[in-house]
């Protein structure tokens, strides 16, 4: 009775210090938890602050593009402007070279005239002159622009910039 | 596949501001300096639309026009006059000749490419 009874405290004794053991190591593990915890809350807090960070990086530069994209285009429609001013303007340099190869050859028309006139003159000893009306009448069945027409009869032709321009068939 | 466009003009400086901007509008542009030049590009490949000056020296547009209506690969092709000429016998010449367009210069880039665009859809 006696030995079982001995045997009985010593299996408590082994109990208690088991239950000692096993409630050591849960507040070891509950510590060790907690400090993870800690760890896990820091690093999620400085993972979210680097994300703001970076969202603040790229949407700053994301603005600037967006500016950098406006500039752009901006100048991209004054290039066109002025591209198309250029084109334009080289179109009436176009017609003014036009006007005045017609005028040369008109007037080296009218120099070989004079002369066949002179040689006549010399050989017939009749004077001749150069029928104005009709040469100028000949002369303005080359025209091909109407402001060659308007400036034919000595009025000042203006060279009309807002023309429809286009005429379908 | 980007559409084929014959652009004729015997001013150097008109023909480069076209041929980049029609390039840039996603078009091939051929070159020809006149009419006749223009005769010898015409090798049986499609072309989609012809634009021509109309006074040019060697050969004129509408000359060329006409020649070109005569070969059967250009017979349906669209055709656009540039022209400084603003006389009604001219115009009424070139719509004899199935030309679908009169412009009189000078005209905007756009003006062209919106009559370009509406030419080749048609």
């Amino acid at each position: 009775m006696r030995k079982l009874s001995r045997s009985s405290g010593d299996v408590g004794k082994k109990i208690t210090e088991t239950i000692e053991a096993v409630s050591e190591a849960i507040e070891d593990t509950l510590v060790v938890s907690r400090k993870f915890a800690r760890q896990d809350e820091e690093t999620l807090g400085n993972a979210e602050r680097i994300i703001d960070s970076v969202l603040r990086r790229f949407s700053r530069a994301a603005s600037g593009l967006t500016e950098s994209e406006e500039l752009l285009r901006t100048e991209n429609n004054a290039i066109n402007y002025e591209i198309s001013d250029v084109f334009v303007a080289l179109q009436f340099q176009d017609r003014v070279s036009q006007i005045l190869a017609l005028v040369c050859d008109d007037l080296n028309k009218l120099e070989q005239h004079l002369n066949e006139l002179k040689s006549q003159q010399a050989d017939e000893g009749s004077s001749r002159s150069v029928n104005v009306e009709q040469w100028l009448e000949e002369l303005s069945k080359t025209y091909t622009m109407e402001e060659q027409l308007t400036a034919h009869d000595g009025t000042k032709a203006e060279i009309k910039t807002d023309q429809p321009g286009i005429t379908f068939f | 596949m980007a559409k084929t466009i014959l652009f004729v003009e015997d001013s150097a400086s008109v023909r480069q501001v076209m041929n980049s901007t029609l390039t840039r509008e996603g078009y091939d542009v051929i070159l020809a300096c006149d009419g006749q030049d223009a005769l010898t590009r015409l090798d049986g490949s499609k072309i989609y639309l012809i634009i021509s000056d109309v006074n040019m020296p060697n050969m004129d547009g509408l000359t060329f026009v006409k020649s070109a209506k005569q070969m059967p690969a250009y017979k349906s092709t669209p055709i656009i006059m540039l022209t400084t000429e603003t006389q009604e016998v001219k115009m009424n010449e070139g719509k004899a000749a199935d030309v679908k367009a009169w412009i009189v210069k000078p005209f905007q880039p756009a003006q062209l490419l919106a009559a370009d665009s509406q030419l080749i859809q048609a």
